[in-house]
């Protein structure tokens, strides 16, 4: 992280310096090309910047940001496809280069607790209603206290 | 010499606090049990005399710090990190707030407001006890927060001598409207939850909440809620057109820590009126008010903790972590304790079916707190995963979208129903046949989205959600307008209907969901992007539009050096509506004394979409990399946002929200 | 039982809590060492091995690499550059090392006039210096900055990384052990 003093305060002061290195692919048809355009713009939201402090590599203009998206837009042209270019990049610089983290052992509970959570929750909340029906006052009148808007 | 005078106004207000908590604690605290006898007027005298003098304190010293920035008094260390001799004044005073110590002096200062206010307006209504158990709580926080800031965050600290010639200027990120408007609103919301959090703390103390309390609590959530709804919008506009690549949120821990709190506090938003209207659900409302504060407090903590990694995040310090850890702990740990302890004679008396207005709440409350713990976890996840030793994993917007898109569209459509229910048990009326309606339409519009533009599936859901639920907006609308019979004239009409401030503010809020949610959708799928290399004198297609860089000029700024493009953008068209020209300037700014770089992106804002033009490098001298974007509908987001805002306080003007006084009950609702 | 529920808030707050606490203090941890444990990828750079009299640039592979500078023993490679300023404070400890241990050293997207200078100046700690102008090689080893530096086994494994300045207590934490480890003697008599 502190490789160097010169790099860092490159990251920092690029903070709002948009990652700006021109793209084409012009040597493929146009509906081709625009589609890669917008692969190319989509993995750079997902890759992270391995030097910078949180900053995905669209919206960084550190050198390392730079040729990973030259890198990018090399594989792309190559014909790989979105899943082959994060794998490259994570084989290089681990887990931490891409936002999507994978679904593996250690990812579990980050994947599926919110459902697991959830469906705690729901079932809270049933069990809740079975017994204060079961213990309150029976409601006779169902009369429109819907009028309370 | 004006340092020392600082912290002398800062350690008198803690004085002041502290004396009054003591007195509120040896005069209430034994008899929380009992209602205390109406022996009250030396006590609001107390709370009055307390309440405007340490808000007049704060507001000394605050603008004491701002007198310091405007006059470049280097002297102080805090002036002499965050200005310097050439920024302009405007950003002076809003440097104020732009490091660390300042911008806790803002929030202990917007503390020690909320206080003010509370005091003022509750005194001629809520009993002096109430009152004085949640000026209690407010006094404690302050307190607990003044001296974070005098041990360990001090903003009248002495600069090393000898005194600066001149500052390091402000960060040019923060060189900006933006920091004018963005966090001074957000903290009115993160601290305006502190005053439900008080009515929370006061209610688990008397171990008795009755309607009067949650009718008392509303107007100063709902309050809280919209400044933090608006602070929130605010700094996702200034993210947008501040860093040139056009995102507008990036679930990075420091937006997370903003969002969790508005999760929380939108549930509270809801519960209460269940606790209002039925009295139930009292135990769960007096979490989520807990909650919500210290969710608030949690962002405090993460954000200058140096705990995660941030662009936003303050400059680390362990010392400063551990403080706030240190005040989290006494807060949000005395505070469950206490409700674990007392809760459970919070109890109410009532039940109500599985389809009525009560469950739909819930339901809300529910996917809001699932949406608060997905965000919890996916930001804490690293942290847990490097204490364990395993591999890191980078956790950002992949997980979080795809975490909110079904849980935000299943929102929508559970709006479609809620609103619409009666209280304790739906009777069949007119649900079903609406329902259909709604369905109908939307679905209607939905697949003709889809013959005229690219079909994602996300996008037609949305659609068909958001219309479905404008359509029920109006079906309900229609019925009560009509309900009151032909021959009533136009204005009695409204005034007696039963659109009433609460139902309008509702329905708006509702519906700035369903605005915001569109605009999201396009957004993200309609976008265009493209990095090229533009010459002079050159056109270059994108996206329908013929670009032309037609000049390239230099300026001199205040504090900087600016290189700017001239961009003509063209679009002609047969159809003159639909034709467009106008100009763009993006420019490169060199800032000289941080010798820092930025990008000030070039944006033509319309209803329709924004088209967004930020500069790159130069390449050579006639050719630069510039970078262009269409955001069709980006604006609704914060429309949206800002509807969700109006809704929230027109809501509060309705007299329903509004307590009964200090000696009734409402009937049918008492304790 | 409901009683108890009240608690849990408070427990989980508790073991929050406890996360903060040990978090606090340690430096969030960037890029992770994702190449330690490979195979160090093959590469063909053009360098100079200033040790030979006749010092000229000619293309190495990383068998011949390994060839000159690995024979059964760990050796280094030290990503450098001129640009870098803090591969000036480093410079020191790698001359020490390399009077030990075999040290390659990568001048990273540096024009070689440059690396030349730097080397001059300073001296050169290094058996052979290759020359990654592009970056390309040094990417493929996941490096994304200068200082780096890389433990490769005599079998060509990556056993270790570090990014940042290397000096004698990050020797001993991170390289000392694994090194002895790899250069000891397969049979022990």
């Amino acid at each position: 992280m502190r490789a160097c003093v010169g790099l860092l305060l490159w990251c920092f002061s690029a903070l709002a310096v948009a990652a700006i290195d021109p793209v084409d692919f012009s040597q493929f048809e146009p509906e081709q090309a625009a589609r890669l355009q917008a692969r190319y713009h989509e993995l750079n939201t997902i890759l992270r910047c391995p030097k910078c402090q949180n900053q995905n590599i669209a919206g960084s203009n550190a050198p390392i940001a730079s040729d990973m998206r030259r890198k990018v837009r090399q594989l792309l042209a190559d014909g790989k496809t979105d899943t082959d270019i994060e794998q490259y990049m994570v084989e290089r610089y681990g887990e931490f280069a891409s936002y999507r983290p994978p679904v593996v052992r250690r990812t579990y509970f980050l994947w599926f607790g919110p459902l697991l959570f959830l469906f705690i929750m729901i079932g809270g909340f049933l069990t809740m209603l079975r017994l204060s029906r079961r213990n309150s006052q029976s409601d006779v009148q169902s009369e429109k206290d819907g009028e309370i808007r | 010499m004006l340092n020392q005078f600082g912290e002398l106004l800062l350690s008198l207000t803690g004085f002041v606090l502290v004396a009054h908590l003591i007195l509120i604690g040896w005069r209430f605290l034994p008899k929380t049990n009992q209602t205390v006898s109406n022996d009250e007027l030396p006590v609001l005298r107390q709370l009055i005399v307390v309440a405007e003098l340490q808000f007049a304190l704060l507001v000394a010293s605050f603008v004491l710090l701002i007198f310091q920035f405007l006059t470049h008094d280097f002297s102080n260390a805090y002036v002499a990190q965050n200005s310097s001799s050439v920024l302009p004044w405007y950003y002076g005073v809003s440097a104020v707030w732009g490091g660390h110590e300042g911008s806790l002096l803002l929030w202990v200062l917007i503390l020690g407001g909320w206080h003010c206010a509370l005091v003022r307006r509750g005194r001629a209504q809520m009993p002096s006890q109430l009152l004085s158990l949640v000026s209690a709580v407010l006094s404690a926080l302050t307190v607990g927060f003044l001296s974070f800031i005098l041990f360990t965050s001090n903003p009248f600290a002495q600069s090393e001598s000898p005194t600066p010639i001149d500052g390091a200027d402000l960060n040019p990120l923060l060189q900006d409207f933006g920091l004018i408007v963005h966090p001074p609103l957000l903290y009115m919301g993160y601290v305006g939850l502190a005053v439900s959090f008080g009515f929370a703390i006061a209610g688990l103390l008397l171990g008795r909440i009755d309607s009067n309390w949650a009718r008392w609590t509303r107007p100063w959530t709902l309050v809280a809620w919209a400044f933090l709804t608006l602070g929130i919008a605010l700094g996702s506009w200034w993210a947008y057109y501040e860093l040139g690549w056009g995102g507008w949120w990036f679930w990075d821990p420091v937006e997370n820590a903003s969002l969790m709190p508005w999760l929380a506090a939108t549930g509270l938003v809801h519960s209460l009126a269940v606790t209002d209207k039925r009295g139930l659900m009292k135990a769960w409302t007096v979490f989520l008010a807990t909650l919500a504060f210290s969710l608030s407090l949690l962002g405090t903590f993460l954000v200058r903790s140096g705990v995660l990694t941030s662009v936003h995040a303050f400059a680390a310090d362990p010392t400063r972590g551990v403080f706030i850890l240190a005040l989290l702990g006494v807060v949000i740990g005395g505070s469950f304790t206490l409700f674990a302890l007392r809760a459970h004679r919070l109890a109410g008396d009532g039940s109500f079916a599985l389809v009525s207005r009560e469950s739909a709440l819930i339901v809300n409350n529910i996917l809001l707190v699932t949406a608060t713990f997905i965000i919890l976890l996916g930001t804490l996840y690293p942290l847990f995963e490097e204490l364990l030793g395993s591999t890191q994993s980078s956790v950002g917007a992949p997980y979080f979208n795809s975490m909110f898109v079904p849980l935000g569209l299943g929102t929508l459509f559970v709006l479609w129903i809620g609103p619409y229910l009666n209280w304790r048990r739906h009777t069949r009326g007119k649900l079903t046949s609406w329902l259909l309606i709604a369905v109908g339409v939307g679905l209607v519009v939905a697949a003709g989205f889809g013959l005229v533009a690219d079909w994602y599936w996300p996008v037609v859901v949305t659609v068909l959600s958001a219309v479905g639920l404008i359509i029920m907006i109006g079906l309900d609308a229609k019925q009560r307008l009509s309900s009151q019979g032909s021959a009533v004239q136009r204005s009695t009409l409204i005034k007696r209907s039963r659109l009433r401030p609460s139902w309008i503010g509702m329905h708006l809020a509702h519906a700035g969901l369903a605005v915001m949610a569109i605009g999201i959708a396009a957004v993200s799928f309609y976008s265009h992007e493209a990095d090229t290399l533009l010459t002079k004198g050159q056109n270059y297609n994108f996206s329908g539009y013929s670009v032309r860089l037609s000049e390239l000029s230099e300026s001199i700024g205040p504090n900087y050096r600016a290189a700017i493009a001239t961009l003509e953008f063209r679009r002609p068209s047969a159809n003159p509506k639909s034709a467009a020209e106008f100009v763009l300037r993006p420019e490169k700014r060199f800032y000289t004394t941080r010798t820092a770089v930025m990008t000030e992106a070039a944006i033509d804002a319309r209803w329709s979409g924004d088209l967004y033009a930020a500069l790159g490098e130069q390449i050579q001298a006639n050719q630069w990399s510039v970078r262009l974007h269409t955001k069709p509908l980006v604006r609704w987001i914060w429309l949206g946002a800002l509807m969700i805002t109006i809704g929230a306080l027109v809501a509060c003007f309705d007299k329903q929200l509004r307590a009964q006084g200090r000696n009734t009950t409402a009937p049918g609702l008492s304790v | 039982m409901s009683r108890l529920l009240l608690f849990i808030p408070l427990c989980l707050f508790a073991g929050l809590g406890i996360i903060f606490a040990l978090s606090i203090g340690e430096s969030p941890q960037n890029a992770a060492n994702a190449m330690v444990g490979k195979r160090i990828p093959d590469f063909t750079l053009p360098g100079f091995n200033l040790k030979q009299s006749d010092p000229k640039s000619q293309d190495y592979t990383l068998a011949q690499v390994r060839g000159i500078v690995s024979v059964g023993e760990p050796w280094l490679i030290n990503v450098f550059a001129s640009w870098c300023a803090q591969c000036y404070l480093e410079h020191g400890f790698i001359t020490r090392l390399s009077e030990q241990v075999m040290v390659v050293g990568l001048n990273y997207k540096d024009p070689p006039e440059n690396a030349g200078k730097f080397l001059t100046e300073l001296g050169n700690p290094y058996n052979l210096v290759l020359a990654d102008l592009p970056g390309d090689y040094a990417f493929d080893l996941g490096v994304s900055g200068a200082p780096e530096t890389f433990l490769i086994s005599p079998d060509g494994q990556i056993l270790a990384r570090h990014a940042g300045v290397i000096d004698r207590l990050v020797w001993d934490q991170k390289f000392a052990e694994l090194w002895r480890q790899y250069s000891e003697p397969i049979f022990k008599e």
